[in-house]
């Protein structure tokens, strides 16, 4: 066997992949320099009166959202791939469409429905002569958007790791005395482990960097202290601060899941084909029972927020709501398919990185380059936009050319990156990780270029899996907001653009439309998903 | 429409190509004569808005000023705080010409980080009332935006109201409803009420009125008019506009508008308003903009097309606000609702104002 010197192998993957890192690291970096200056008043202020209750409110609401995907996504997922049931085939996939209607939509949706000075709410006092008043804008009516908003994470991801895993295993266990239960205990959920916990993950971060939505139901959290400090206290200099100590909190979180998947070779899967799954049969009761709490379950989670947007639509309709509307549509696809796909390629690079170059550097700079996603929006676009023009004017002074970055769509999709680099790194790591490493080896050593190894070699292999992660990032990207505010040029409004002009000041109605839009939209990737994986 | 949507769509395509290009190559920049050419274009007629002001609201009026003038109008619109942000990292190339908000705690901040210059126009100083300028000519309001109480008709009778800090008494318990204090509208509210009564005073009211509240507090003043109307509380305070939006769509809406403290200083009046940006680099365009949108036709439909007030005198509002009647508004100079922002913001939060 001849053995190749490790360093020539590796060495312009890891400098692919630091770029990639790199591009990530520096909006964390210019946090770190914020601390530069502290204005004590301030975080005197913040300290005495509120800091702790905003820990404990994000705590809680972690922990709640954690559970709630965990628990909703894996059983789901579970009963759809091992049970028979009448319906079943259309729910398998029906159950992710929630996945296209973003947090803040669930969020104003669910106050403008159930909340106690809501229409519907005022009709059913009506109609029913009852005194109800529900009260939802709580911890419970924001744990609820959010795991209804991020339970098909979870379910997506489950469901794609016990379908792959085939059926032997489960005849295995069967033959050795296993029965259902035990079966989803002590064979299923070992096997899932790491796609539920990658998947709440995903929940976990979306949930701390979350502002829209938490602050529709007025839930204070520690993303309402980084924007107390910079809108009303003028102070973005503390929000940075306070930002920064956000990016310690999803390292610690990253500690966390590699506590918990410990012992665990989250590569380990099985890679070889074998026969699907089968499913066990029910008893015509249990079977209906099932389908019953599975539409209540697609209701809630569905068909009622659609309907009330159609509702809104309805009531708010005039010529004029369709004033940009196509210009607002065709820039929401561009963006996400553009973003899209520069976000796969870097995933790509960054999966092939970790897969052939197994040093600590390299997982490093993944760790890194994943941290943008449980960066609010805004922060991590300020953030941005202050290393880019830090940037153009150092490259200026040298080159003498005259740049214009910010402004510009270059930056946009930078920050889209940023952002979802996590998004795309998950299922391109999933991807690259069923390519056998001997097979890009031996190109290497056959004297392939990288590039070319990348193209003819990785790319019709893991086509499937980062097809998958497009899909995903694009939808992410439909739904991402203040980043895009932020940095998008002139013309570049997009729906989620037009849906914070209308919701920032409550008029629900007006943004149905370019939420319905959103979510129709985005449910087109996501169909193509589950029908294909 | 098809073959608009698409030369738009096409022209999308190939900026982002280009775009794309120029990232991957990373040679993202225009040679200098390309840039100066471009400018010399710009100076003919172009002018760049930062806008915290709904596009709905302005793009009508941006579109007759282009009518007017020629002169091009590109905005876009965000929170204020991120687009200072763009503007004041950039400063050595300024993008923006006109920044406008629709608050003075935002617009008295640009100054405040001196991201603003004098507009020196004689037309902005006469047209525009003294309280709702900036006194070097930094900022001017564009339109009045009073916030005052309104009650249901059907639980409360007018005579038991009188001012923001009557609001406190217990007769109130368990009837109030409040927007957030994290609303720039409510912290300029208190601002002005910290430079009226002082800090100790105003820490009272603020502890009175959460005593009060029937709801938690509301995100937006559009939910706190429809919890009035649906009887999950009896009174609140609100921009009378969002009350003229809601009547608007119901006409029958059992809730109505009690002018604030008219026995003492009068209601509270915010703007949204609008300043040159310092080194911006199509002044006279700006101005010229500024100018148009104190102008009599243009101030009938800025303020019209919200409910709002007209900042210039002698201008009708629309009939949905003109039966609301004349009010006394309080005639402090707005910029210190900017000013004591911080310690408006400060008390609420010492008193567990969410």
């Amino acid at each position: 066997m001849v053995v190749i010197p490790t360093q020539t192998l590796k060495s312009p993957l890891f400098i692919w992949a630091g770029l990639c890192a790199g591009l990530v690291i520096l909006p964390v970096l210019w946090l770190a320099t914020s601390w530069a200056e502290i204005r004590a008043d301030l975080w005197q202020h913040l300290i005495e009166t509120q800091i702790l209750e905003l820990i404990w409110n994000t705590l809680r609401l972690i922990l709640g959202v954690f559970i709630g995907v965990s628990l909703l996504g894996t059983s789901l997922a579970w009963i759809v791939t091992k049970y028979e049931f009448p319906g079943r085939s259309f729910f398998e996939w029906a159950l992710v469409l929630p996945f296209a209607i973003p947090a803040y939509v669930f969020a104003f949706i669910f106050i403008g429905t159930f909340d106690g000075a809501s229409t519907p709410m005022n009709s059913f006092r009506q109609f029913s002569g009852l005194d109800i008043w529900p009260q939802v804008r709580n911890y419970w009516g924001v744990l609820i958007s959010f795991v209804c908003a991020f339970y098909p994470y979870v379910y997506l991801l489950v469901r794609g790791r016990l379908k792959r895993q085939g059926q032997e295993i489960y005849e295995v266990a069967q033959t050795l005395g296993c029965k259902p239960i035990a079966l989803f205990f002590r064979v299923a959920l070992p096997i899932a482990w790491p796609a539920v916990v990658g998947g709440a993950g995903l929940a976990v971060m979306e949930t701390m960097a979350d502002f829209g939505a938490v602050s529709i139901f007025n839930y204070q959290t520690f993303t309402t202290a980084i924007y107390k400090s910079w809108f009303g206290f003028f102070s973005l200099q503390t929000a940075a601060q306070l930002a920064s100590m956000l990016v310690v909190a999803v390292i610690v979180w990253r500690s966390i899941e590699a506590f918990m998947l410990r012992g665990r070779d989250a590569t380990g899967e099985k890679t070889t084909r074998s026969r699907a799954v089968e499913r066990f049969n029910l008893s015509a009761r249990t079977g209906w029972l099932i389908t019953f709490l599975f539409t209540l379950l697609f209701s809630i989670t569905f068909i009622v927020p659609m309907f009330r947007l159609v509702m809104w639509v309805g009531q708010a309709w005039s010529p004029s709501v369709l004033n940009h509307f196509y210009e607002y549509l065709s820039n929401s696809l561009i963006l996400s398919v553009a973003g899209g796909i520069l976000v796969v390629f870097c995933s790509l690079f960054l999966a092939i990185g970790t897969r052939q170059d197994g040093r600590k550097r390299m997982k490093n700079a993944v760790r890194f380059a994943t941290l943008g996603y449980a960066l609010p929006g805004s922060i991590l676009a300020v953030g941005l936009m202050m290393v880019v023009l830090f940037l153009q004017k150092k490259i200026e002074l040298y080159t003498g050319l005259s740049l214009a970055l910010v402004g510009g769509v270059g930056v946009l999709l930078t920050a889209y990156v940023v952002r979802f680099l996590a998004v795309g790194y998950s299922g391109a790591h999933t991807a690259v990780t069923e390519v056998q490493p001997h097979i890009g080896e031996a190109a290497q050593v056959l004297g392939v270029p990288l590039w070319r190894r990348v193209i003819k070699l990785y790319c019709p292999l893991v086509s499937p899996g980062l097809f998958a992660a497009l899909l995903l990032v694009i939808v992410d990207i439909l739904k991402e907001m203040p980043a895009t505010l932020l940095l998008r040029p002139f013309g570049w409004d997009t729906l989620a653009v037009s849906i914070f002009g209308f919701t920032a000041e409550g008029d629900w109605a007006l943004a149905a439309l370019p939420a319905l839009a959103l979510v129709l939209i985005g449910l087109v990737p996501v169909y193509i998903l589950i029908k294909r994986y | 429409m098809g073959i608009q949507v698409q030369s738009v769509f096409g022209r999308k395509i190939k900026g982002l190509a280009l775009a794309l290009m120029a990232m991957g190559l990373s040679a993202c920049g225009q040679s200098n004569s390309d840039a100066k050419e471009a400018s010399a274009e710009a100076d003919k007629g172009e002018v760049v808005v930062f806008s915290a002001r709904k596009q709905h609201l302005i793009e009508p009026l941006f579109n007759e000023f282009t009518k007017e003038t020629g002169i091009k109008v590109n905005f876009i619109t965000d929170s204020p705080q991120p687009l200072l942000a763009r503007i004041g990292a950039s400063q050595d190339r300024v993008e923006a010409d006109v920044f406008m908000a629709v608050d003075a705690g935002s617009l008295w901040s640009a100054s405040n980080q001196a991201l603003l210059e004098p507009a020196n126009s004689e037309i902005l100083n006469s047209r525009v009332p003294t309280e709702f300028q900036e006194p070097n000519g930094m900022w001017y309001g564009l339109s009045k935006r009073a916030r005052t109480i309104v009650y249901s008709t059907e639980r409360v009778k007018p005579e038991s109201l009188s001012s923001y800090e009557q609001l406190a008494d217990a007769e109130w318990k368990g009837r109030l409803c409040l927007r957030t204090s994290q609303k720039v509208y409510n912290q300029s509210l208190v601002g002005m009420l910290i430079e009226e009564y002082g800090e100790p005073k105003v820490k009272e009211i603020l502890e009175g009125w959460v005593d009060n509240l029937a709801a938690p507090v509301f995100s937006s003043d559009t939910l706190l008019i429809q919890a009035i109307a649906s009887g999950m509380c009896d009174v609140g305070i609100v921009n009378t506009y969002y009350l003229g939006q809601e009547l608007a769509k119901n006409a029958d809406l059992p809730v109505k508008i009690h002018w604030a403290n008219q026995e003492s200083n009068g209601v509270h009046v915010n703007i949204s308003g609008a300043g040159i940006v310092k080194n911006a680099p199509h002044r006279d365009n700006a101005v010229k903009l500024l100018e148009f949108l104190v102008s009599d036709t243009a101030q009938k439909q800025f303020a019209g097309s919200n409910y709002e007030y007209p900042v210039v005198e002698n201008i009708p509002v629309d009939p949905v606000v003109a039966k609301w009647g004349e009010f006394k508004g309080d005639k402090t100079p707005i910029a210190y609702a900017g000013e004591n922002q911080a310690k408006a913001i400060m008390l609420m939060d010492q008193v567990g104002y969410q």
